[in-house]
């Protein structure tokens, strides 16, 4: 009972921001990833204002009030309006692409040093007061003021007033209501502005009681995302009692398990993930879109459209002829020897980065560009790789290459437990079922010392006849590259390619025609475990140490941003994305101006946002602008008119009624 | 040429059964208690007004929708509880009201495809091996080669027509040399002179092949020169089985299907 205060401090805020997800989901059908970001921009302006420009508590406060709204317009304005009908694959990177530019925009536009808390919203925030039985901070007292009034007013808005009426009418049926002559369109406009308000209300009142940081920010809105899951995303209610449940049980471990212990400092960060990966599985909880809700029995057939707007529009690179492999893997060769001998050390240990993360990220290419699911925890499962490779060189003495086999595997064994256990769900439930995973490796897992000790995990080091470590991890990470690029190609070309097609595309049609579509995906992505896990030993073997913070959740969503951004439909694509990834923020580190290194961060996540609203891929789009450019008109291809049927969308012809 | 007329392979045994039938969305009784059973090479039409359940009768078939109570048997193998993938993998095969394809592949893969999915693992795709001599991959190229379609491998969805898309997505179900072909309003949309050929199409493929299919058909012209047996369907509810001719003169058929002053 001694710690329940605290835990309804922090549970109340995880209300207050799964209450917005909820009111987000409702009204829009968006699962915003991205209210943790939002929580971080705001609460990093307020420190900004206050500690580094000195502005006075009050007008810090009104201003902040006033960013939460602006950024939640800004977003919807800029993204969400444009795809607001697309699918919810698309509408989630676009929120991951929103959790990685937004922070680092923010970082980027006001630089501060060492920033490691803020001041409240109350002068002489950490007094203690006596109320009660209980003590708390003046800090403390106005974040549980602060959520009770926001998400009470929230509660009668939606209950009591015609405007709460129309919400409660779109959240029934959308379709419905938009005929009865509410304008969902200006609803949306006006539910992003709410929870950005909300959101940024939320970031002022936790900004004394967190560490600003991004990434804990980012772990906040998977709290955040599993008490809205309690919630259905639909009862504010039921939200608000599991977000003060959390807490409570939170401050409850906290308090009474031994300080240091693992309970304290790995259970009780990974409880979202237990209550998150709990609610999923134990609810099988399949998110419809929005315009789905109330479509009656064929909402289950038409779920095989879930997934395909960024997965299945994407337009693909050509698939290389023979004569091209053989004028691509010299150009590989070249290009290897090249970095191996011609640039100096800073440079060549760059490239060697590069390339680990190009392999690391062809795991995005199998998972995700060809077997359609999407894969938040990447980075979870490349630390499984590097973890299990570097203690087994290290510590085993079984020498590099037998380590990375087994490490290999068992990133492979990781991904169908994972696979079998996500593949139940709908690819959105996957996708957080993924994210629950990260979140349980970094909070919980990662904190294990038996697992990683506080150094990290050694390697050995590693060198191929008289070439320097650099050039050694360059050439191996070369071959390696290489060796799988020709395998993806191959089975891309080859019928198991067709039918991952297929699945990808439409996978009522795939299973109806005989395929297994859960066994192909799980298939699937264990083998992008195990690539994601080879990649991480690379990384390991390059570095020479890994730690936790080198694949963190956050971390984990960057490579996707990166990956999806540049094209996750194509091993160039891999290679191009983990060349950047390295790179970028090399060359920016070279540039003395602080502040710089968060640009490559910003772009990322800005081309993540923009790939939702031209899901092709920078690659794909440089591509066909070259083949437009080279291209010669052809005659059209069919005999039959080309009446009627598809122009924009040819999967999906025909009609009648839905009630048959 | 008419059911009547045309020389349908139709034997005894049975490839088709529902017995009893209901399925419930929350408060919503979608079929009650509907049985039914179909005999190799039969065509049965499945007929009713907008949200009588034929879909959703087709879906329960296909195992897209869990029936709340009844019993299913395809093939004379229980399939109650038998995952989609798995009933394709007993004979069954189906298009889909919105006809649905894979927005990346030319005809040519939709084909290889089909073919391929029945026995992914092997050497060589058991479903390559035709009848009369011929591979599949020859038959379902030159069926949908045929006029009008006029299909070739190479091309893409984009440019196919409505009736295009249609015969693709009924050759791919036909690449598995199915037992029992369920098609959800295969000819809407279609002009008459492609109904007319896709129902040929149809009734060749089924005479040849025989096929079990049920037919689900708004217009009734087709289905009555099509199907040889009429199945209607009005809130759930089966209210008639029989011989199509006799069928649609049935007064509550008429009363429900056309709201009782069709003459």
């Amino acid at each position: 009972m001694l710690y329940i205060y605290p835990g309804i401090v922090i549970g109340a805020l995880y209300a207050l921001l799964g209450g917005s997800i909820t009111l987000t989901y409702s009204l829009t059908g968006v699962i915003n990833l991205a209210v943790g970001a939002t929580a971080y921009a705001t609460a990093y302006l307020f420190y900004h204002l206050v500690t580094v420009s000195k502005w006075a508590l009050a007008p810090a406060v009104v201003l902040c009030l006033l960013a939460g709204p602006i950024f939640g317009f800004v977003i919807w304005a800029g993204v969400f309006r444009h795809i607001e009908n697309r699918d919810l694959i698309v509408q989630l990177t676009a929120t991951i692409g929103i959790a990685v530019a937004l922070p680092a925009l923010m970082e980027f536009a006001l630089p501060t040093e060492n920033v490691y808390q803020s001041p409240g919203i109350v002068p002489n925030g950490f007094a203690v007061l006596r109320i009660g039985s209980f003590n708390t901070t003046r800090d403390q007292l106005a974040a549980v003021i602060g959520a009770v009034v926001l998400l009470g007013g929230l509660i009668l808005a939606v209950e009591k007033t015609r405007l709460g009426l129309s919400i409660r009418a779109v959240v029934d049926r959308p379709r419905l209501a938009a005929g009865a002559g509410i304008n969902t369109t200006r609803l949306s406009a006006f539910s992003w502005i709410l929870t950005g308000f909300l959101t940024g209300a939320a970031g002022i009142l936790l900004s004394p009681l967190l560490q600003l940081d991004p990434g804990i920010y980012t772990s906040l809105s998977v709290a955040a995302l599993s008490v809205a899951l309690a919630g259905r995303f639909r009862s504010l209610a039921i939200t608000t009692l599991a977000g003060l449940a959390l807490g409570v049980l939170s401050s409850e471990i906290t308090g009474y398990a031994p300080q240091g212990s693992v309970i304290a400092n790995g259970l009780v960060p990974a409880l979202p993930f237990f209550l998150l990966a709990g609610l999923l599985l134990v609810g099988r909880t399949s998110l419809k879109s929005r315009q789905d809700a109330g479509s009656g029995q064929t909402a289950r057939a038409d779920s095989g459209s879930l997934g395909q707007a960024v997965l299945s529009r994407l337009p693909a690179l050509s698939v290389l002829r023979p004569g091209r492999y053989v004028i691509a893997l010299l150009a590989g060769g070249v290009f290897t020897l090249v970095a191996m001998y011609s640039f100096n050390a800073y440079w060549t240990a760059t490239l060697a980065a590069g390339i680990a993360f190009a392999v690391t990220f062809l795991s995005f290419t199998i998972s995700t560009g060809y077997g359609g699911v999407l894969c938040l925890g990447q980075a979870g499962i490349a630390a499984f790789g590097a973890i299990v490779a570097g203690r087994l060189a290290t510590e085993a003495g079984l020498g590099l290459p037998l380590s990375m086999v087994i490490a290999v595997l068992c990133a492979a064994f990781c991904g169908v437990v994972l696979g079998a256990v996500g593949t139940r769900l709908d690819q959105v439930g996957f996708a957080l079922v993924t994210l629950a995973f990260a979140l349980f490796c970094e909070t919980f897992a990662f904190n294990l010392q038996a697992l990683i000790p506080l150094q990290g995990v050694n390697y050995p080091n590693f060198q191929i006849g008289g070439l320097n470590t650099s050039q050694s991890d360059i050439l191996l990470g070369a071959i390696l590259f290489a060796v799988l690029a020709i395998l993806v190609s191959w089975f891309r070309r080859s019928r198991f390619g067709r039918v991952s097609s297929a699945i990808r595309g439409n996978p009522v049609e795939a299973e109806s025609l005989g395929v297994h579509v859960r066994a192909f995906r799980v298939g699937v992505f264990a083998l992008g475990s195990a690539v994601a896990g080879l990649g991480g030993a690379l990384i390991g073997i390059e570095q020479g140490n890994v730690s936790t913070s080198d694949f963190a959740l956050l971390t984990g969503l960057v490579w996707l941003a990166v990956v999806v951004t540049i094209g996750v439909r194509s091993f160039g694509g891999a290679l191009v994305a983990g060349l950047l990834f390295a790179i970028a923020p090399a060359a920016f580190e070279l540039v003395t101006i602080s502040g710089f290194g968060n640009l490559p961060t910003v772009l990322f996540g800005l081309g993540a946002i923009g790939i939702a609203r031209d899901p092709r891929g920078f690659l794909a789009q440089m591509s066909g602008n070259l083949q437009k450019l080279i291209a010669r008109p052809e005659p059209a291809t069919s005999i039959g008119p080309a009446s009627g049927a598809a122009t924009s969308d040819p999967v999906t012809v025909g009609g009648g009624s839905s009630r048959d | 040429m008419t059911s009547a007329t045309a020389a349908v392979s139709q034997s005894t045994e049975e490839t088709l059964r529902l017995d009893g039938i209901t399925v419930r969305f929350g408060g919503l009784t979608a079929l009650s208690d509907v049985s039914l059973a179909a005999a190799a090479g039969e065509f049965v039409g499945l007929i009713g007004p907008n949200g009588s359940g034929k879909t959703t009768m087709l879906n329960v078939i296909t195992g897209l929708v869990r029936a709340s109570s009844g019993t299913l048997s395809i093939c004379s193998a229980p399939c109650g509880r038998v995952s989609v993938h798995r009933r394709a993998r007993l004979g069954l095969a189906r298009t889909f009201q919105r006809a649905m394809l894979f927005p990346e592949m030319t005809v040519g893969e939709h084909l290889a495809l089909a073919r391929d999915i029945p026995n992914l693992w092997g050497r060589r795709p058991s479903a390559a091996a035709g009848r009369g001599g011929h591979t599949a991959d020859d038959e379902l190229t030159a069926f949908v080669a045929a006029e009008p379609w006029g299909l070739r491998p190479g091309d893409r969805l984009s440019g196919l027509s409505l009736g295009g898309l249609r015969i693709v997505e009924l050759a791919m179900a036909l690449a598995s040399q199915p037992k029992v072909l369920l098609l959800d309003e295969p000819l809407s949309g279609l002009d008459q002179a492609e109904r007319i050929s896709f129902g040929d199409a149809l009734l060749d493929v089924q005479r040849r092949l025989g096929v079990t299919v049920i037919l689900i058909e708004h217009d009734v012209e087709s289905v009555l020169r099509l199907a040889q047996r009429l199945v209607v369907l009005d809130f759930g509810v089966k209210i008639a089985d029989g011989p199509a001719a006799e069928i649609i003169k049935d007064p509550r058929v008429r009363d429900a299907y056309f709201g009782g002053d069709e003459q």
